[in-house]
């Protein structure tokens, strides 16, 4: 009864051994994927100015007209998941999503952006989407999607929904991108 | 022990394809974005700054009173485009005569009428009935950010009258030229 109650404690023993080890190393190569993947970059102009002059209305009784948009490369953005193998810098599936958080903004101000290239790459590379205005919503939205390493995506924004009706002051936002592996 | 290492692999495959399945955040980045909207203040009168002209007919007989119905005018409009910041309350329009007199035993009186036509925002209030002097005299008031489009048919209506108060100060061969200016100023 003893010899075989002592044999379960050591059966039981090597599973737990066995069994701390097996996440050990789950723990281990999650981290290493993960670090793997966490070497990526997003290189982009760090902010863009609407300036809307004061003799643009040269009418009285006009208002500010609908549209005003940036240059068509405004944002550049680069894309470069490491490290450096053919799976990364050719086939590895990517998504951008695009959102706003508002530092100072008003509702009737819509912001719109597109892709207005496909950027340059080295690799048998995709680009798909992101090619029409999309406007940019304070929640997380889908922008476009490829794979491997392209750089220099140029970007235009687009801003609709400017009056002499709101007050004239300046507004803030901050655009995220935001890079996903698929 | 080829169980456990079984099983181990198993275990190993299984996470590295929960990974994958599970779309990750890899990077983030921001643009910040500004948008200046500047203060405006515009104003014109439409369709044109042409004067306008009244005429006073003489009487056919003695004794008649002078017909002074044909003495308004209507055809000028006020368009404005009033952009405001928020520190600023309201803006309005004043009217005045800077050049000229309005002729012996008369008075020229103003009105501009309420808002109308395709414009938006806050538009501003008709003070009503004023008798145009070299003061500055209010005719619209509390404009906020508005425009009111452009053209005849927007914005106020301006009627002007042409009033006899005193008949014996008329002077029938007397020609006045009066220059009105209106300026658009914050409260």
């Amino acid at each position: 009864m003893n010899s075989t109650f002592h044999k379960n404690i050591m059966r039981d023993e090597k599973y737990f051994k066995s069994f701390v080890k097996s996440i050990a190393l789950l723990i281990f190569l999650s981290t290493s994927i993960a670090l793997c993947y966490s070497q990526t970059t997003i290189n982009s102009g760090s902010s863009v100015n609407f300036t809307i002059s004061e003799t643009i209305i040269s009418e009285a009784g006009n208002d500010f007209p609908p549209v005003f948009s940036t240059s068509a490369n405004e944002t550049v953005i680069s894309i470069a998941i490491l490290p450096e193998n053919v799976q990364n810098t050719t086939y590895e599936n990517w998504s951008i999503d695009i959102k706003k958080s508002d530092i100072d903004w008003h509702n009737d101000i819509l912001l719109s952006i597109k892709r207005t290239g496909s950027g340059t790459t080295n690799y048998g590379t995709t680009l798909i989407g992101g090619t029409v205005y999309q406007q940019i919503q304070n929640t997380d939205n889908s922008f476009f999607n490829g794979t491997g390493w392209i750089t220099d995506i140029p970007l235009q924004y687009q801003i609709t929904g400017i009056s002499v009706t709101i007050p004239a002051k300046l507004y803030s936002t901050e655009v995220v991108f935001t890079l996903m592996d698929n | 022990m080829i169980k456990k290492n079984t099983l181990l692999i198993v275990n190993c495959i299984f996470l590295l394809f929960f990974i994958k399945l599970k779309a990750q955040v890899l990077d983030t980045d921001q643009v910040s974005i500004d948008v200046s909207v500047p203060e405006i203040a515009l104003i014109d009168i439409e369709p044109s700054n042409e004067q306008i002209t009244f005429n006073i007919a003489a009487v056919s007989n003695a004794g008649e009173k002078i017909d002074v119905s044909s003495l308004t005018n209507n055809t000028k409009w006020i368009n404005y485009t009033s952009s405001l910041a928020p520190t600023s309350s309201s803006r309005n329009v004043s009217a005045q005569i800077i050049s000229g007199n309005v002729p012996s035993g008369m008075e020229l009186k103003l009105i501009a009428g309420s808002y109308t036509g395709t414009g938006a925002g806050t538009h501003g209030t008709s003070s009503g009935v004023i008798t145009l002097s070299t003061s500055s005299q209010n005719i619209i008031t509390n404009i906020g950010g508005a425009y009111t489009d452009n053209g005849s048919s927007n914005g106020h209506q301006l009627t002007y009258s042409l009033n006899i108060i005193n008949y014996s100060l008329l002077d029938f061969e007397d020609t006045d030229t009066l220059i009105i200016t209106f300026t658009l100023i914050d409260n």
